[in-house]
């Protein structure tokens, strides 16, 4: 925020174009090859015992038993959420860190949560509507409308401060709107009651019809996400050489805002805030393959996905017979994961 | 051979009947021989001096509610649990002729934080509540308003803090006839049950959550005192215990009552589970009030879950 060049400048003049990109290329393999044993043990551990054997078995040939409709109607659907859930909030945490050239932002920055949330809570006081599939509209919808204000209000000007009026804006919007929620909730603890289960991030009943509207949506904004990293490695050098590389930096940010809102409104309209995750992705990816924004960009959705689907997996095993929600312990391990991120910076700093 | 079904049950017979004597003689300690004012009333944090026959009473928790209205009393001031009627809704159906007096109690804000200014207004002459809804220096805050007497609360100590309640206003005698009628009651539907009783299962689904609520609640104590099983999945004590969704079928029993919170009935019944359940299958699965049954711990509470389970259970 301040005039001083900041480090994330002079990592990019020495951009690794000139020797082959080694350490990306293993880290993608190691993330693949680590996203495939989480997905093979989404499927085969919870809290109903099964042997992975057994698990095979019914998922070669499915049958009428309970085990089997616990694989294919819960566990193989929450795996998918999370896939998606994951990859959706990975990127939108790179696109916003990008962005913001802040390495606290979140995408909670842009007002999405507090607007999903504020959408979700006034559907359910003024309509007493407790409806998954009208909560996803209305979370979708309330992500949006809160991050085109934050856009209006901080993200449209040009010039040096653009970053910090973002973020302020961004900040500004989610305070006034969880202040509202907070009046709401407080008041009508019917709603609370909904609201507040809700509000932990749950992958375990994904409301009907939701993969058909998920998946468009993800898919649009994976793309113009994944399309943007060479921009965003331009914008990082600053407008007026973004410009001369022929980055035009108002469009790059207005589709960074695009993306952003229809990667993490969605995800959080299908499963509720789910934290860090977005915080913590690009900064993992950060250390692990530098500062390459192209990348970093490819590689967030699978550290996404694979952090969401441990996080559940490890819910579902530490309160047996019950379970905790995704969001619950997301937080819980996303936490020392920051702090042991930060101490390991500021040690390199040094 | 005696097999281990038949053992538990008898064994948890014989545990409901000493339950139930060392309550009753505790009682009969603290009775005083008359009814005389001003008496020392024994509670769980003393002796409290009453100096005449309460009228306005206060009480902070529904179990105390219930055991007022049980006892013919209605309070002038209550709190309530959020989200929920200040009188619920079991106690208003159980006493229709208090329709009136019950609208007229004076709503003292959450059970979390009463309101207190509004409470020392009603001028009370009792307050009654439990030692959980107490915060730090606030049995002196409320002595200094009224009398104050301190009741367990939680389901299984019901009977006791009933019994206090009644010795404070007096009427000793009218709560042991009515727990005296609520277990001659329980004594004969308990001995009318075979060598093989049915199993009930109890189940609570609080929004997308499920619990099995276990021996150690009220609902499962009174199930025990009744002779009825649990089934093979839930034998363990405690309150209550969380389950996952891919272990419903923990909860499933010969007698399977539920009940429900927010949307727990939408997603109850929409887990996939649901249907593979004996209970639902064979039309034995039964919604009950949550209030009654898991919430609130009172002499009324208990004969709505009696006369519930007497009326449903039978031999199948």
């Amino acid at each position: 925020m301040n005039d001083r060049p900041s480090p994330v400048i002079a990592d990019t003049t020495a951009s690794p174009a000139i020797s082959f990109p080694w350490r990306a290329l293993l880290t993608a393999l190691a993330l693949c090859s680590l996203l495939l044993i989480v997905i093979l043990a989404s499927l085969s551990l919870g809290a109903r015992d099964m042997s992975s054997h057994h698990v095979v078995d019914l998922l070669m040939a499915p049958d009428s038993s309970a085990d089997s409709v616990v694989i294919w109607q819960m566990r193989l659907p929450r795996t998918v959420l999370g896939l998606l859930v994951g990859a959706a909030l990975g990127l939108a945490g790179t696109l916003i860190q990008a962005l913001t050239r802040n390495p606290l932002a979140d995408p909670g920055l842009l007002g999405i949560n507090s607007g999903a949330a504020f959408a979700v809570v006034v559907g359910l006081s003024l309509f007493g509507i407790d409806d998954a599939g009208v909560r996803l509209a209305a979370a979708l919808g309330g992500s949006a409308f809160c991050a085109v204000l934050v856009y209006i209000l901080g993200g449209s000007s040009n010039g040096k401060n653009q970053h910090t009026r973002l973020v302020l804006a961004g900040v500004a919007i989610s305070v006034s709107l969880g202040a509202c929620t907070g009046i709401i909730t407080l008041f009508d603890s019917a709603v609370f009651d909904s609201y507040r289960f809700w509000a932990v991030g749950a992958l375990n009943s994904p409301p009907p019809g939701l993969y058909s509207v998920l998946l468009p949506v993800i898919g649009l904004g994976a793309v113009i996400a994944l399309s943007l990293g060479g921009k965003l490695n331009a914008l990082a050098l600053g407008d007026d050489l973004a410009l001369a590389l022929g980055a035009q930096p108002v469009q790059v940010r207005a589709l960074s805002f695009l993306a952003i809102t229809l990667l993490c409104g969605s995800a959080t309209a299908a499963a509720g805030p789910i934290g860090f995750v977005g915080l913590v992705v690009p900064h993992a990816l950060r250390l692990l393959v530098g500062q390459d924004w192209r990348w970093i960009m490819w590689l967030s959705p699978l550290a996404g996905a694979a952090l969401v689907l441990v996080s559940d997996i490890l819910g579902r095993l530490i309160v047996l017979p019950g379970e905790l929600e995704v969001g619950i312990v997301c937080a819980l391990i996303g936490t020392p994961v920051l702090l042991g991120l930060i101490i390991h910076f500021s040690r390199r700093s040094r | 051979m005696l097999d281990r079904r038949t053992f538990l049950r008898a064994t948890s017979a014989a545990m409901a009947l000493t339950a139930a004597a060392p309550a009753l003689s505790l009682a009969t300690v603290m009775e005083p021989a008359s009814e005389q004012w001003p008496r020392r009333v024994n509670h769980l944090l003393g002796k409290t001096l009453i100096p005449h026959a309460p009228r306005r009473v206060v009480a902070i928790s529904t179990g105390q509610l219930d055991g007022l209205l049980t006892l013919g009393l209605v309070p002038v001031g209550v709190t309530r649990v959020d989200n929920h009627e200040l009188t619920p809704g079991y106690l208003q159906k159980a006493f229709p002729e208090q329709r009136e007096a019950l609208a007229q109690i004076t709503d003292l804000g959450g059970r979390g934080s009463p309101d207190i200014e509004t409470l020392a207004q009603l001028a009370p002459d009792l307050i009654l509540l439990n030692k959980t809804a107490l915060k730090f220096n606030g049995y002196q805050l409320y002595s200094r308003i009224a009398p104050t007497v301190v009741t367990r609360g939680y389901g299984a100590n019901w009977r006791h803090d009933f019994l206090i309640i009644a010795n404070a206003l007096g009427r000793a005698h009218e709560a042991h006839n009515w727990l005296a009628r609520l277990d001659s009651d329980m004594q004969r539907f308990a001995s009318s049950q075979g060598s093989r009783p049915p199993t009930v299962s109890f189940l609570f689904a609080s929004g997308p959550r499920l619990r099995l609520m276990c021996r150690g609640s009220l609902v499962g104590g009174l199930s025990d005192a009744l002779n009825l099983a649990r089934p093979h999945a839930q034998q363990f004590k405690g309150n209550s215990l969380d389950i996952s969704p891919e272990r419903l079928d923990m909860a499933d029993a010969d007698w399977l009552f539920y009940a429900d919170q927010g949307s727990g009935l939408a997603s109850l019944k929409k887990q996939p589970l649901w249907n593979y359940l004996e209970a639902v299958r064979n039309r034995r699965a039964i919604r009950i009030d949550a209030d009654a049954f898991y919430l609130n711990a009172g002499p009324s509470a208990c004969r709505h879950i009696v006369d519930t389970l007497t009326d449903t259970v039978r031999p199948i």
